[in-house]
């Protein structure tokens, strides 16, 4: 698999299946692992870091789950290519920006993946579409098993395992979705949304943007606390609080449209038009098209495949853009990009119909 | 692009800190670890809310009063303390927030043990182990019956007793009772 390829095929996670009429994209647990005879990442030699990265991708050799995977090391990719792996989702920014050996292994569909050399040794990571979280749950699990089974693990009877910062140990697990919910901002319910996900130990932010500032009007929802409770627990809570916000959202939406239909269909025809023939698109204005556009598709007034809005949300952004465009582009040439970028596509997928 | 913690301006700020002193309001973007050491208060407020785990309801939230500042650790504590195998010292963990090794845990147990109390109100991993056995299904999990709950509850009171934390224990002897009562027969 080369990076190449990568750039025009979108992510499993990114197929729209299970996704609550387009408003949950995402489902995503990954789980923090460290090797027992090691420093944790922060205090590690060069030395070191090559040692785990060969021990690891040893045990994943054997992994049923990763026969399709090939690994990247970081140092044998530009700073474009790396920036594509983060807006894939399958990387952090820090494991992008950081020094010294690390590298990330991931399976074909994009739906596993193993980040070495993060802040911890291993970041396992699942995502799946929609609300699939019990399966991505059954998937994360079963790689740790095998990857976990085969390395000498840190961890402790009391404590779990061990993490390089406290605010992971015990599972290491972090389940988050990635969640659309245009009505209950527009509704001004959001805030307190939020405070209420708080104090349910649940953290949520604005995926592009700051608390219910997010552009796009998207955000992501996860569990605060990593011990204490089961792994199971902590998935089932993720998704208790994720059918209660779909239930807010569109309750919302309803209320939307008692009060002012016209005005929200409105809303949504003309994101689309702007869409459909814009000439400049900043990326800021782009998600809050696409955010409307996602809204109709919600509320059954437009006939776009979730799958098609997902992917343009990946393909329009800076990376992608550049990695296709085959050079850097400086912002105004990105404008210019995803504006022709998005006419493009949407004349494809209305002449499909 | 996130917003990092006003306090160790390291980790991303996730909590929202609101504290109120007479019309004073004073609201500061903590991450879990500085806002726990923040308030111990904060964190039995917070656990006395999330036992109401019925629903997200989007009703007016009250601010919480916070006045209390809890440091870590005592400075005699901060200075004795270096773990063997990393030479990590307390104190320096308490700068960069990141362990030296898995053997600071056993190092700074004590502190630790307290810091984990306050992020994730349990100092007791009850999930996997290394290359344990997957016995997942993919079907949806059955309705929660309760029963799970009382084990789990249980096992920690043991625990608790175990460990002489005698307030902790008295909180989970009431837990369990409201639950058998909620799981009595309807007489
Ligand atoms: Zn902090
Ligand atoms: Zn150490």
């Amino acid at each position: 698999m080369s990076l190449e390829g990568l750039i025009t095929t979108p992510p499993s996670w990114m197929s729209g299946e299970d996704d609550a009429d387009g408003i949950v994209i995402s489902c995503r647990v990954r789980l923090a692992r460290n090797l027992a005879r090691y420093p944790f990442s922060p205090r590690m030699s060069e030395d070191d870091q090559r040692k785990v990265i060969d021990e690891v991708l040893a045990a994943a050799k054997d992994s049923r789950r990763m026969t399709t995977a090939s690994y990247f090391s970081m140092n044998a990719l530009d700073a474009n290519e790396r920036r594509v792996l983060v807006e894939r989702h399958l990387i952090s920014p820090s494991l992008a920006e950081d020094k010294g050996e690390r590298g990330i292994l991931f399976n074909q569909d994009e739906s596993l993946s193993v980040m070495i050399n993060e802040e911890d040794h291993l970041r396992l990571q699942a995502i799946y579409p929609g609300t699939q979280a019990q399966q991505t749950w059954a998937a994360i699990a079963a790689l740790d098993e095998e990857i976990t089974g085969a390395v000498d693990c840190a961890h402790d009877k009391q404590l779990g395992f061990l993490t390089a910062c406290p605010t992971n140990t015990g599972t290491g697990l972090r389940a988050s979705i990635l969640i659309h919910l245009p009505a209950l901002v527009l509704t001004e319910d959001m805030e307190r949304v939020l405070q209420g996900l708080n104090q349910l130990s649940f953290t949520v932010r604005g995926v592009y943007g700051e608390g219910s500032n997010a552009s796009g009007n998207l955000f992501q929802v996860s569990n605060q606390a990593t011990l204490g409770s089961t792994e199971e627990k902590i998935v089932e809570g993720l998704l208790r609080i994720t059918s209660q916000l779909v239930d807010y959202e569109k309750d919302a939406q309803q209320s939307l449209l008692r009060e002012a239909r016209s005005q929200v269909e409105d809303k949504v025809w003309r994101a689309y038009g702007l869409l459909a023939h814009a000439r400049v698109l900043s990326s800021q204005e782009f998600m809050n098209l696409l955010s409307a556009v996602r809204l109709g598709l919600t509320m059954g007034m437009l006939k776009v495949p979730a799958a098609f809005i997902n992917h343009l949300m990946i393909a329009t952004q800076p990376a992608h853009m550049q990695a296709e465009a085959g050079g850097s582009l400086d912002p105004e040439e990105r404008d210019l990009r995803r504006a022709q970028l998005v006419r493009q596509k949407l004349t494809e997928v209305s002449d499909g119909q | 692009m996130l917003m990092k913690c006003e306090s160790c301006t390291k980790r991303e700020a996730t909590i929202e800190f609101t504290t109120v002193a007479g019309n004073e309001k004073t609201t500061s973007h903590l991450c879990p670890v500085c806002a726990a050491a923040f308030s111990q208060q904060q964190a039995t407020e917070a656990e006395d809310q999330a036992q109401d785990k019925s629903a997200v309801k989007p009703t007016s939230v009250k601010k919480k009063k916070v006045n209390v500042v809890v440091g870590h650790l005592s400075k005699s504590e901060a200075k004795s303390t270096v773990c063997p195998d990393c030479e990590m010292t307390y104190d320096e963990f308490r700068k960069v927030g990141r362990l030296g090794c898995p053997s600071c845990y056993r190092a700074f147990a004590k502190p630790l043990k307290r810091l984990l109390k306050r992020i994730h109100g349990s100092d007791h991993h009850v999930g996997r182990e290394p290359g344990m056995e997957t016995l997942v299904s993919a079907d949806p999990p059955p309705a929660d019956t309760g029963i799970d709950q009382l084990d789990q509850l249980r096992t920690e009171l043991a625990q608790a007793v175990e460990d002489e934390e005698y307030e902790r224990a008295a909180q989970l002897r009431d837990q369990i009772a409201q639950l058998q009562v909620e799981d009595a027969p309807d007489a």
